[in-house]
């Protein structure tokens, strides 16, 4: 669903230029890592209103305007991750829109999105340190 | 929906759990039962907006008590009625279910998120 297998091959593709490149990607993984964060957010407050009449689901926007910035040429610092209300579930009878399976299998992709970028991250650190320590 | 489909069971749970979301749509419709309020209200939400729910009162169910005839019984008024309470054990149960799902999620949640913290925190150990 999240198109970031594309995104990360494509910030590696770029990388030609050692140090400085080493940074932005950094800063790219560090801004995945708040947007799987604030998304884990917006989805366990879905999850404390499963139960709340009219409660209608919020969803967190990233990957797509991440994807149009990296294309268009934006820099990808100055994409923030928005919340948005989501309108494409069904409505239950009290105006609820808040399905738990979907939200329990969202949280669970979240995590491993999560998790993928840290360790990511800490790859990139690892090299970046061997690199200044010399072992 | 289709009642016809599904076995007597199904129905029946499905008619209580229906009778059960008229219940809290009327209260919320006249603000007497407010258990759970949606906090951050209308508008663009934000991150500090999402505040999950909080119980604000427990209030009395105000249903009309049923009344059985047993004159025999030391409770009985003047007309031999017994005025029994007004739960419902079959919704009981049908809430007792719909919280205990409700409260199992969140605690998944709350494991996540430590779990996530812990990852977070695996980049400093590295």
């Amino acid at each position: 669903m999240y198109p970031y297998r594309r995104l990360i091959f494509r910030s590696l593709k770029s990388d030609r230029f050692g140090m400085d490149v080493t940074t932005t990607r950094i800063d790219l993984l560090s801004q995945v890592m708040d947007a799987a964060a604030l998304r884990h957010k917006v989805i366990a407050n879905n999850i404390a209103n499963v139960n709340t009449p009219g409660y209608k689901r919020l969803d967190v926007e990233f990957e797509q305007t991440l994807a149009k910035a990296l294309s268009t040429g934006v820099p990808a610092a100055e994409v923030k991750p928005t919340i948005v209300q989501d309108d494409s579930n069904a409505e239950r009878v009290d105006g609820n829109t808040v399905d738990i399976d979907r939200e329990m299998g969202q949280l669970n992709q979240n995590s491993l999105l999560y998790t993928a970028a840290s360790q990511i991250l800490a790859n990139q650190i690892a090299q970046l340190r061997s690199a200044i320590t010399g072992r | 929906m289709n009642w016809e489909k599904s076995n007597g069971r199904q129905q029946h749970i499905r008619r209580l759990g229906n009778q059960l979301l008229r219940d809290v749509r009327g209260a919320a419709a006249n603000g007497s039962h407010r258990v759970m309020d949606q906090v951050g209200g209308k508008g663009n939400p934000t991150a500090s907006g999402l505040k999950g729910v909080e119980a604000i009162e427990i209030v009395e169910d105000q249903s009309e008590l049923p009344k059985l005839f047993m004159p025999s019984h030391p409770e009985a008024d003047a007309n031999g009625y017994v005025t029994m309470p007004n739960v419902h054990l079959a919704m009981e149960m049908v809430n007792l279910m719909t919280a205990s799902r409700a409260y199992e999620a969140n605690v998944k949640a709350a494991q996540t998120f430590r779990q996530l913290g812990e990852q977070a925190l695996a980049i400093l150990r590295s």
